[in-house]
């Protein structure tokens, strides 16, 4: 009883259920968050719920290979006998990692540059710091991921170093925009008016009105960071076999289509799903946000 | 009395891509413990860039080329960071002249009054527990005459109506303000009856407190109520100050007379006099006294050289025109 209390103050103090209401006036956000929640309990529990674990490791079944998708192998088994649907949903561990790691080492740094230069709007910081996301911005992202990836020698944590390498500047740029367009409101000069410092004002006035955009692609990005992360493994300088990877198990059946299609089409469309779902997701925390900052 | 804030031949300019705008040229403006002062002018002609100068909040793109301000012996454009902060922190507030603009839209009240109280440096704030705070921040709002302080509290700046927001923004300013509150427009985004309503209060707390106000208003009726001494601005310059009475029924600057004048009367029939013409160009100013090319008294000498603000009687009426300076 007591917890029950809990959660509903906590609720009330959030507005949790103002959020709700805007978050769920579009059927597409719920879809999306149930997809995200699907994706991310399969990747938790996939040593449990998948019915050949260890074949996600070394282990083969080569009297089993290029098995059609029947009860007993849901989407078949590719050329080393495995099962494919053991392997994909151990893929969204894979990937969701990747999101995850990617964005915890990007967002951070990306925010906090950007905010610095936009509340040093037109001096020399603001110069450096936007100049220098502009180079890393000015080439392609995959072609930049590309060639750091095979620079190093290609393994996952290769890929999410060169993933990250890129994406900073992304966050950079958002928190510029929306710092240099809060900086000069006037309950920014009210704080500077009542004392309060250049740190302060910066993370504790300016950083809240910036976070709607920033959640909102935080979650629009974890599809794309998946994406490119699979373009790598596609390419062989990601995850490297026989790592469970959605790219590389693409990459590694796409020589036996369209025969055997079930090895690829699988991984890829689970793919597309957890992309999917998180966009969708996206669009309804940014339908939160919209209307609150209004 | 001495006065306790001084503004010096104050010149302020802003660097734009069209050139340097001289807006502020040589302001000279005192005040003394809780006098209250009201300045008035047409928009753009330097009222609210003199009060940022005074806090330090001008736009990065301005250039102070000249003068001095003092505040309590401390020279304010030289000033340290740190103590500049204590000294807005304790000593100066500033009511903006859009209260919705001037409350951050992601905090509620509870917040923003609760963050002022604990850092005006009134009491520890190691002790300034949640509690606490919010009995402080309740007894701030009905202060300012706010019903139900509770719910106000607990809503977002958003939630509220202009009024009300204003009288937020009053007690988040008087929470800390020991000194001098400087109150830019602070009605005119209010409807007529909450103006009214919105002025008396920060009359009566003013008064209260003993602190000195300086008024920024359009609405000369508000500062012919509130203040005792009113200085008329134009393209940055102050043209006249005197004792509010004697403004009023006796304007000596030809652009006070206009300015007037241009009051819109509640009875009679058609428009006012008014003045024609708007303020110069801040980039290539008139030369000599910037009104010259719209006043219809404008002599030879007021082209060439810029009249200073001189006292013409013994009253402390002081006007810049050379109508009146003539030796």
């Amino acid at each position: 009883m007591q917890l029950m209390e809990k959660i509903r103050t906590i609720a009330k103090r959030y507005d949790i259920k103002r959020k709700w209401f805007r978050f769920s006036r579009s059927p597409l956000s719920v879809v999306g968050l149930v997809v995200v929640a699907v994706v991310i309990f399969l990747a938790l529990a996939a040593p449990f719920i998948t019915p050949y674990p260890r074949q996600a490791g070394l282990q083969t079944n080569l009297r089993d290979k290029f098995l059609p998708p029947s009860s007993k192998n849901l989407f078949g088994t590719d050329q080393l006998g495995r099962d494919v649907f053991t392997r994909t949903i151990f893929g969204f561990q894979y990937s969701l990692m990747m999101a995850g790691v990617v964005l915890l080492l990007v967002v951070p740094p990306g925010v906090v540059l950007g905010l610095i230069a936009g509340y040093y709007r037109g001096g020399w910081v603001d110069m450096a710091i936007m100049r220098i996301s502009d180079v890393f911005i000015a080439v392609p992202p995959l072609v930049l991921a590309l060639s750091i990836a095979s620079v190093l020698t290609p393994s996952a944590f290769n890929a999410m170093m060169a993933v990250s390498l890129m994406w900073w500047p992304w966050y950079t740029r958002l928190t510029y925009n929306a710092t240099s367009s809060v900086r000069n409101e006037y309950f920014v000069q009210a704080s500077e008016v009542m004392g309060e410092n250049s740190f302060r004002i910066m993370f504790a006035e300016i950083l809240p009105n910036c976070l709607g955009s920033i959640l909102t692609k935080i979650t629009l990005d974890v599809g794309w960071v998946i994406l490119l992360g699979s373009a790598l493994s596609f390419v062989g300088l990601g995850a490297q076999p026989p790592t469970p990877d959605l790219g590389t198990m693409v990459a590694g059946g796409s020589i036996f289509l369209p025969g055997q299609w079930w090895i690829s089409m699988f991984p890829a469309v689970a793919i597309i799903v957890v992309i999917l779902g998180f966009n969708l997701l996206g669009d309804g925390i940014r339908d939160i946000f919209v209307e609150e900052t209004r | 009395m001495e006065p306790f804030l001084e503004v010096k031949n104050l010149s302020v300019g802003f660097k734009t891509y069209l050139g340097k705008l001289n807006v502020l040229n040589g302001v000279d403006f005192t005040l003394r413990e809780s006098e209250k002062v009201g300045i008035i002018g047409e928009s753009g002609c330097g009222k609210t860039s003199t009060m940022k100068a005074i806090l330090g909040i001008l736009a990065s793109n301005a250039v102070i080329e000249g003068g001095g301000i003092s505040f309590r012996g401390h020279d304010m454009l030289k000033i340290r960071k740190k103590q500049l902060n204590q000294i807005r922190r304790k000593n100066l507030t500033m009511i903006f002249q859009d209260p919705t603009a001037a409350l951050n839209p992601v905090f509620k009240i509870e917040e923003l009054l609760g963050d002022v109280i604990k850092y005006s440096g009134d009491f520890d704030h190691e002790k300034a527990t949640k509690k606490v705070l919010r009995k402080k921040s309740i007894e701030a709002l009905k202060e300012v005459s706010l019903p139900d302080p509770e719910r106000v509290l607990d809503s977002y700046p958003f939630q509220l109506s202009g009024g009300m927001r204003q009288r937020v923004c009053i007690a988040m300013s008087l929470a800390t303000a020991k000194d001098l509150l400087i109150a830019d427009e602070p009605t005119t985004s209010l409807d007529v009856t909450i103006q009214d309503q919105v002025l008396r209060l920060m009359k009566d707390l003013v008064n209260k407190r003993n602190l000195s106000i300086i008024l920024i208003s359009h609405a000369l009726g508000t500062i012919r109520n509130t203040v005792d001494t009113v200085y008329v601005m134009y393209a940055g310059n102050m043209i006249e100050s005197s004792e509010t009475a004697k403004l009023f029924s006796n304007p000596l600057h030809p652009y006070t007379q206009g300015l007037l004048k241009s009051v819109p009367k509640l009875s009679g029939e058609g428009f006012s006099e008014g003045i024609p013409g708007r303020i110069p160009d801040y980039i290539n100013p008139p030369p000599g006294c910037r009104f010259n090319p719209r006043c219809k008294h404008a002599m030879e000498i007021c082209r060439k050289e810029r009249p200073r603000l001189l006292e013409v009687n013994a009253d402390n009426h002081k006007v810049a025109c050379w109508l009146y300076n003539k030796g």
